[in-house]
């Protein structure tokens, strides 16, 4: 018998044996694309998976933190972009250690660990913060989530008298770097906070936050490495260390 | 159970790879279902186009989806069985192996080779055939014929695979595997793809797959590979498609009804056993291969 003739196949319609063959190779393409890239959910976007997930979560719409969009994409530099972080429960407890774990303020209820998973997978990823998210209401649940699983906190690794300010961040799955705007200062709930970016550039950016009659600069570094931290950042070199330090070191906090 | 979530969570979202790979391989389980609604429509309105559609067939494929039911309801409480199982032997062991990129990789491969191995039990030992024959029962092969499973597979999977984790292997790399593994199949069932070219000789393709579902006698016990064709050419079992194969059991089961098709090969085990002669016939019937009898 001879090598098997296409034709001896069950009747098959040219356009549609041409859309299953365009299927098959854009399908192998796709599951490529987020093999490599680690980009599971393509565009639809954890964040909108995580909207409609957290669609009953109250937000009270009080803090106004960087929006998603990429430094390139920050149109007006001077705008004021109050910064709130109570909810992250800092200010209201400054000096919150790994004996003091802090309470989240508004946990979703009946929330069970499994509903976190993309949380915990963004949580895992990026190193250098357990706080990853696009906008306050992500932000909230990240953090309720990571909380309610005993998640480490490593933004509570910072000195007592200093509060890591998270305005955005961002990782890369293929590189596990993450890019991030970060700072410190010293937390005082009863001082308002704002940020405003001051500097664009290609790749970076420069924010300024105040707090009371403080500011300190926050910058932004895409794909930050331990150098990048350490050169962009006012951290400490042991500071950003104990960050990037491996999982078995870190500390637990909340029910653990 | 909370104990092991909380140890989960920490062994598994604490390491950025395996919190990686853990979600890759969820979702890239999950897009799979995505596009085999896609593959399954076009394959569906092939069949209207070129009036090869009938109510059998359309009721066949019906057949084959039912079957996920009892397979999902089995796999929730089995698979999570061995999640922990896997877990607990990992931490166990001294032999563990690295958590790295490469070795996801190589586990992927290793996860294929334990597959041939128990694709190839599962045809060759009858005990293990009877959860297998309802994957092959079908007469007809489409895209729902790679989702009819059986409620005992993921036993049958979840056995092979302890080996990967009892030779050192993260359990998320060995589930990876498995998934990938599983993941890869599903694109082999059809009849719209021929042959594939020089793919044909490393990879699993939809010609060699059709083969493996053929009942014709020279493409019986054929092209066990799940992602990779080579084992067959390793070991001896491979077969080209050589001409459309005659899908299906040897014996037809002639039945849609989702009972029967999970169960249609327990009736005929069960008297076989009740009619051993001897211990040997009856081991015999339990582990030699289906149709084997004492006096061949």
């Amino acid at each position: 018998m001879s090598a098997l003739d296409r034709t001896q196949l069950p009747k098959r319609n040219g356009l549609l044996t041409f859309l299953y063959a365009v299927l098959t190779v854009f399908m192998f393409l796709f599951f490529g694309y987020i093999i490599t890239t680690g980009d599971v959910y393509v565009g639809l976007g954890y964040s909108a998976q995580l909207e409609e997930q957290y669609a009953d979560y109250e937000w009270d719409g009080t803090q106004t933190a960087q929006s998603s969009a990429s430094p390139s994409q920050v149109a007006v530099p001077t705008d004021q972009k109050p910064v709130q972080p109570t909810t992250l429960q800092f200010a209201a407890n400054p000096t919150a250690s790994v004996a003091e774990p802090v309470q989240p303020q508004t946990a979703k209820p009946n929330a069970k660990p499994a509903d976190y998973r993309a949380a915990f997978f963004v949580a895992g990823l990026s190193r250098t913060l357990d706080v990853n998210a696009a906008n306050e209401k992500e932000l909230m649940a990240l953090w309720n989530g990571i909380y309610e699983a005993g998640f480490p906190r490593r933004l509570n690794q910072v000195q007592a008298n200093k509060t890591v300010v998270v305005v955005y961040s961002d990782y890369n799955h293929a590189a596990q770097t993450v890019r991030v705007t970060v700072g410190y200062r010293v937390a005082d709930a009863s001082q308002p906070d704002t940020a405003s970016v001051v500097k664009v550039e290609a790749g970076r950016y420069e924010a300024k936050a105040s707090h009371g009659a403080d500011s300190v600069l926050l910058h932004w570094a895409e794909n930050a490495s331990r150098q990048d931290l350490l050169f962009n950042t006012d951290f400490e070199e042991h500071e950003v260390d104990a960050w990037l330090q491996p999982q078995k070191s870190t500390v637990y906090l909340g029910k653990r | 159970m909370e104990d092991f979530e909380q140890y989960y969570v920490d062994a598994v979202y604490g390491n950025p790879l395996l919190a990686y790979i853990e979600t890759l391989s969820f979702s890239v389980y999950d897009w799979t279902l995505v596009f085999a609604i896609a593959f399954l429509s076009l394959e569906i309105l092939n069949d209207v186009v070129t009036k090869r559609a009938s109510g059998s067939r359309f009721v066949e494929t019906l057949s084959s989806i039912a079957t996920q039911i009892p397979f999902y309801l089995s796999e929730v409480f089995i698979f999570a069985g061995f999640v922990m199982l896997y877990f607990y032997i990992y931490d166990n062991i001294t032999w563990q192996l690295p958590v790295t990129g490469w070795m996801c990789v190589v586990a992927v491969i290793a996860a294929d080779f334990v597959y041939y191995w128990e694709h190839r039990a599962a045809h060759r030992i009858r005990l293990l055939w009877l959860a297998h024959s309802v994957h092959h029962s079908s007469p007809i092969m489409n895209t729902a014929t790679a989702f009819r499973f059986s409620v005992f597979d993921p036993v049958l999977s979840g056995t092979f695979y302890l080996l990967l984790v009892l030779a050192g292997v993260h359990p998320v790399f060995v589930f990876a595997g498995e998934i990938m593994v599983q993941v890869y199949q599903f694109w082999i069932h059809n009849e719209m793809i021929g042959k594939l070219g020089p793919l044909e000789e490393v990879m699993n393709t939809p010609s060699h797959h059709r083969v493996h579902h053929g009942s014709d006698e020279k493409y019986l016990d054929k092209n066990y590979g799940g992602i990779f064709i080579i084992w067959d050419r390793m070991f001896g079992t491979f077969q080209r498609e050589e001409e459309i194969p005659n899908y299906g059991l040897t014996t037809p089961i002639n039945t849609v009804n989702p009972f029967k098709v999970q169960f249609y090969e327990f009736g005929g085990f069960f008297r076989d056993l009740f009619k051993a002669k001897s211990v040997g016939e009856w081991f015999g019937r339990i582990f030699k291969p289906p149709g084997w009898e004492p006096s061949k």
